[in-house]
C-alpha cells in the first residue's frame, strides 16, 4: 500500500474508533439504533464493552497507519538528500 | 523463516513477558489480576506491537513507539470501558500513572526480547533470554491456573481473590531458575535440546514439589518448550532478514 493508502486508512479508522471509543451510547443511540450491533453471535451478545474493544483496535490501526505514513515521508526526505 | 510468522512470533513473546511482569506488580502490591482484565491487555498490547512490527519494523524507535502506544490505547479503553469487577472490592490498574508503570514494563519486554537477538554482548544475550523464556512461560502458567479457574466454574471475584502473589511465587521461582539452569546446560554441555529439557525438567519437577499438582507440572514442562521454541524461532526469523 501506498501513503495515500496508508493515509485514508489511518483517518478511517481514526473516524469509526474514536466514535465507538468516545462517544456514549446513549448519543448512538440517538443517531442510529442500528449502529450498536444489539445482536447475538453464536450465543454471545455483542454488549457496549465489545464496540468499545472494537475501537480501540480500529484506533491502534489508525495510530499504526500514521506512523507508517511519517516513516514513508521520512524515507522519502532521506532519499531526496 | 516466514517475516509474517516471525514477526507474529515477536509480538506474542514481548506482550507475554509485558503481561507477566505487570501480573507480578500488580500481585505483588494488591492489584487484583483476573483473566477478563489480562484478556483484554493482552489483546490491545499485542495488536500494538504486531502492527507496528509487521508494517514498520523492529528496532530502538519501533521499540519505544510500541511501548509508548500499548499501555496509552489500553489506558483509554479502561477509561470508556465499564467495570468488570466491582471496583468497591478490587483495586484495577486504572489511573493514569499506571500508563507510566506500563511504559517502563513495556520496554523491558521489548528490549529483553530484542537484545536477545541484535546485541553483541554475550552476557546481554543471556540475561535478556532468562527474562524472555522465564517471564514468556510465568503467563503461559497464570492463564492456565485462571483458565483452569474459569472452566471449573469459579466466578470472577472468587478467582481474582484467590491469585495472590503467594500463588504465583513458585511458578516465578521456578522458570526462572529452570531457564538458568537451562543457560548453564548449554553453555557448559552445549549438546542440542539438552538446555530446554534441563529448564523444562527443573521447572516442571519444582512446580510439582512444591504445588502437589501433577497437572501444573506436566503443563510447566510444556509451557518451557513452548517459550524456547518460539523465543529460537523468533531470533531464526529475525537473523535471516538481516
Amino acid at each position: 500500500m501506498e501513503k495515500r493508502g496508508w493515509l485514508i486508512q489511518g483517518i478511517a479508522t481514526g473516524m469509526i474508533g474514536s466514535f465507538y471509543e468516545f462517544v456514549p451510547r446513549k448519543t448512538i443511540k440517538s443517531i442510529a439504533e442500528f449502529l450498536l450491533f444489539d445482536i447475538n453471535i453464536l450465543g454471545h451478545r455483542i454488549r457496549h464493552n465489545d464496540l468499545i474493544l472494537a475501537g480501540t483496535i480500529l484506533l491502534i490501526v489508525s495510530f499504526v497507519s500514521f506512523y507508517k505514513v511519517y516513516k514513508l515521508n521520512a524515507k522519502r526526505i532521506k532519499k531526496k538528500e | 523463516m516466514n517475516k509474517f510468522y516471525s514477526n507474529l512470533l515477536f509480538s506474542i513473546v514481548v506482550t507475554a513477558v509485558m503481561n507477566a511482569l505487570d501480573m507480578l506488580y500488580h500481585l505483588a502490591t494488591g492489584w487484583a489480576v483476573h483473566l477478563n482484565y489480562v484478556a483484554i491487555k493482552l489483546t490491545v498490547i499485542f495488536l500494538s506491537v504486531w502492527m507496528i512490527t509487521q508494517f514498520i519494523g523492529i528496532g530502538k524507535e519501533e521499540g519505544i513507539i510500541a511501548s509508548i502506544l500499548g499501555p496509552f490505547i489500553f489506558y483509554i479503553y479502561y477509561v470508556f470501558a465499564g467495570a468488570t469487577l466491582n471496583r468497591e472490592i478490587f483495586k484495577i490498574d486504572e489511573q493514569f500513572w499506571f500508563v507510566f508503570l506500563h511504559i517502563t514494563l513495556m520496554l523491558i519486554a521489548y528490549f529483553a526480547a530484542w537484545n536477545f537477538v541484535k546485541s553483541k554482548q554475550h552476557y546481554v544475550r543471556t540475561i535478556s533470554f532468562i527474562i524472555t523464556a522465564s517471564f514468556f512461560a510465568i503467563t503461559l502458567d497464570a492463564l492456565f491456573i485462571m483458565l483452569r479457574w474459569r472452566l471449573q466454574g469459579i466466578d470472577e471475584e472468587t478467582a481474582a481473590r484467590w491469585m495472590t502473589f503467594s500463588l504465583i511465587l513458585v511458578p516465578v521461582a521456578s522458570y526462572i531458575a529452570g531457564n538458568a539452569i537451562g543457560v548453564l546446560a548449554d553453555n557448559f554441555i552445549n549438546k542440542k535440546y539438552l538446555d530446554r529439557f534441563a529448564a523444562a525438567i527443573v521447572a516442571s519437577v519444582s512446580i510439582g514439589l512444591f504445588s502437589k499438582d501433577l497437572m501444573h507440572a506436566i503443563f510447566a514442562f510444556v509451557f518451557v518448550n513452548i517459550a524456547y521454541y518460539t523465543i529460537h524461532s523468533y531470533k531464526k526469523g529475525i537473523m535471516s532478514k538481516a
